[in-house]
């Protein structure tokens, strides 16, 4: 089912946290909640949890707005924690009930489940025992284990080592061809490439942009061309110049021209200009090895749309 | 969802709280420490008698006074002929004749610890015991017995004979009765007992709230709380935290009560002759039941409220402060009930039997020692009742709230802004 967050809005006294939040995350799909600190995503995401109403907006999972214990949730919150004195197969099981589960159930998806994370010896040992990194694979266990149709995951993977983040993606991946419908939060651009197909970047309280990873990148003008040369013993600027001496009109398109390995990078002032700049290299540079267009990363785009010090 | 799935996970926390404590160390070494010195104080006249049999087989130890016990006596008065009636009198003191111009010299020596004590008899009504230290009750009986002395000269020079100045001297003897003794109720019965049972209640109320306190502060310092809050309401997990730390309360002061029977059953005899001790234990049997009940009425009432401050507190360390307010009410509530014991059937602690927070304490003082009606009891317990749903609702509104709060513990009209916000 689709959750669909529309207009919500949130003050904490004089604060306005959150002005106008809106977007949708379909089921199968894992939808990145993007922003920098303080922007908004733990507070959407505890509104969506119910741990406090929203001033305004609605959140509805399906057709139904989410009202106590109505839907599974599967929840990893931004401040992770459990009872440290505790045993983990204890705590779990108790959690796994509080949310519904029998008894019997929950012992063998929390065995299962530890299993998985390569935990299973862990089960009878108390929490504080464990490696921060393991306790988090653990609450990241405690978030599926009732085999929830939404799950949120409020900043994965602050504290996992690359395996482990790693572990959380195939996780990830394998609910969502399961139908689940998932939302994390995150400020780690890098692993929000590879985790999701889709964003919504979260910026003093609004949503600036959001949509699939591949279309926003489309919307992107690509001014930046990656050029490569045969010839490695001339250095890129002095093939340049030729270029620029036989084509005049192509060099004054050029925004500045950075040296990279085998060639350079190319900003161009305008995306239109590329036809022009392809043309004049084709006909006066008969060394050219390669033409790209280079995409921008998530985390231009990013700092494009969320970077201005507010 | 039908009443039973609703209630389920209220059950799940009771459970879980519950079995928290049955596991913990703390609780269990708290519990047998207890036990033990229970178990050491009812068998202390056991004990006692076993060593000073003991110490009687010791040939050494044999009970005759020595230097230190010589007791100096200047008369005066001459109301002494001579020493040997005050001799049969204490037979562990040495009396020895002085005179008057030795003074200073003899006090020195009861200063250095060679002699007990010096006596002067300055005239038949006035004497003067110098010792270094007072430790018994040697000075009052001395001073008794001397009265005794100087009235029987005086009779005896007025002319009267033995049997005359017996009866002129003899005491009244005064028997007290009190109406209230033939229900088990008489002031000199029921004072020790209603006084134990009360600082029972008052130490298990206080100890068991502060562990609530901490728990709820525990988990907001660990983290929990979240996972905890988005798994069920928080009404359960406030009312199965509270419902879970009153039946480890209640196992624990079973056990005690438990451990206290047996080890009197044992020393029953070594007891026969401490009356107040008898009295704790042939107390009425529905004594045992109402300590029970305002055991539960009064740790309620006031749980909820530890439960609710110490969700305010972000750390375990804060709690103190904290929760100061809810403890100063108890400390208030048994004042006020002790104070009441002097005089349980005044008419104020009647008021204060029903006032909420001093009635499980005030309203306890009256059923052990007076004759309440049983509409006043049941009045009682369900204002008490009805307090206790009002603390209860309103305590899982403020915990709602500030379990998510860290930092600076909210001023009070902040709180009553959110929970109405809340309350929308």
């Amino acid at each position: 089912m689709t959750l669909t967050v529309t207009g919500l809005k949130k003050s904490f006294g004089p604060t306005e946290v959150l002005k106008d939040v809106s977007f949708a995350v379909e089921p199968g799909q894992a939808l990145g909640l993007l922003g920098r600190n303080g922007a908004g995503k733990t507070t959407t995401i505890r509104i969506i949890m119910q741990v406090f109403p929203p001033d305004g907006g609605s959140v509805l999972f399906g057709d139904r707005p989410i009202h106590g214990q109505n839907i599974r949730i599967g929840y990893l919150p931004e401040e992770k924690g459990l009872y440290p004195k505790q045993k983990i197969r204890d705590q779990l099981v108790y959690l796994a009930c509080l949310r519904g589960m029998d008894k019997a159930g929950a012992k063998k998806a929390v065995t299962g489940w530890l299993e998985r994370m390569g935990l299973a010896d862990t089960l009878d040992k108390k929490l504080e025992t464990l490696s921060k990194g393991n306790q988090q694979k653990i609450q990241l266990a405690l978030a599926l284990l009732h085999d929830p149709g939404l799950i949120i995951l409020d900043e994965p993977f602050s504290g996992l080592d690359p395996v482990n983040a790693q572990l959380l993606k195939t996780i990830v991946r394998e609910q969502a061809a399961l139908g689940k419908t998932i939302l994390f939060s995150s400020h780690q651009m890098n692993y929000v490439e590879q985790f999701c197909e889709s964003v919504a970047i979260l910026h003093q309280g609004r949503i600036q942009v959001s949509g699939r990873i591949s279309d926003l990148k489309r919307q992107y003008p690509r001014r930046s061309l990656q050029l490569r040369f045969h010839d490695h013993s001339l250095p890129a600027d002095e093939q340049l110049r030729r270029v620029w001496t036989q084509v005049p009109r192509a060099a004054g398109l050029v925004r500045s021209v950075t040296p990279a390995q085998d060639g350079c990078r190319i900003e161009l002032g305008q995306e239109s200009d590329r036809a022009v700049l392809f043309a004049a290299l084709a006909a006066a540079c008969a060394d050219l090895e390669q033409f790209l267009v280079v995409e921008p990363t998530l985390e231009e785009i990013f700092v494009d749309k969320a970077g201005d010090v507010s | 969802m039908s009443p039973f799935n609703r209630l389920k996970p209220f059950r799940v926390v009771l459970a879980f709280e519950y079995l928290s404590y049955m596991r913990n160390k703390v609780y269990i070494g708290i519990t047998v420490a207890m036990i033990v010195l229970i178990g050491i104080g009812l068998s202390m006249p056991a004990i006692i008698s076993g060593v000073l049999e003991l110490g009687l087989a010791d040939p050494g130890k044999a009970d005759q006074p020595g230097p230190e016990d010589t007791v100096h006596v200047i008369d005066e008065s001459g109301l002494l002929a001579d020493l040997d009636l005050l001799r049969q009198q204490w037979t562990q003191f040495l009396f020895v004749p002085g005179e008057h111009a030795d003074l200073d010299r003899l006090k020195q020596t009861v200063h250095e610890g060679e002699a007990r004590a010096v006596l002067v008899l300055e005239n038949p009504v006035r004497a003067t015991l110098i010792e270094r230290r007072f430790q018994d009750s040697f000075p009052a009986e001395l001073a008794e017995w001397l009265t005794e002395r100087s009235r029987t000269r005086q009779l005896a020079d007025l002319g009267l004979d033995d049997d005359a100045i017996r009866q002129a001297l003899a005491e009244t003897e005064m028997v007290q009765v009190e109406t209230v003794a033939e229900l088990g109720k008489a002031t000199q019965q029921t004072y020790f007992y209603t006084y134990l049972l009360l600082f029972l209640l008052y130490m298990t109320v206080m100890m068991y709230g502060q562990l609530v306190a901490s728990s709820v502060a525990s988990e907001k310092s660990n983290r929990a709380m979240e996972m905890l809050i988005t798994s069920t309401r928080p009404l359960n997990l406030m009312f199965g935290k509270v419902l879970g730390s009153g039946l480890a309360g209640l196992t624990q002061i079973g056990l005690f009560l438990l451990a206290a029977a047996g080890f009197y059953a044992i020393n029953r005899a070594h007891w026969a002759e401490i009356a107040f001790i008898q009295s704790v234990f042939d107390m009425p049997p529905a004594i045992i039941g109402y300590t029970v009940l305002f055991y539960l009425l009064g740790y309620f009432m006031y749980a909820f409220l530890y439960g609710a401050l110490g969700s305010l507190a972000s750390r375990t360390e804060d709690i103190n402060t904290s929760i100061m307010p809810v403890i100063l009410v108890i400390m208030a509530a048994m004042f006020i009930s002790i104070f009441g014991m002097l005089s349980p059937e005044a008419g104020w602690l009647a008021v204060f039997s029903y006032v909420p927070f001093v009635a499980p304490m005030a309203m306890f003082v009256r059923i052990c020692m007076t004759d309440v009606p049983g509409w006043s009891i049941a009045l009682s317990v369900a204002l008490m009742l009805l307090t206790i749903y009002a603390t209860g609702s309103l305590s899982s509104r403020i915990y709602r709230l500030g379990v998510l709060m860290y930092g600076k513990p909210p001023r009070l009209a902040e709180l009553v802004r959110l929970m109405r916000q809340a309350g929308r």
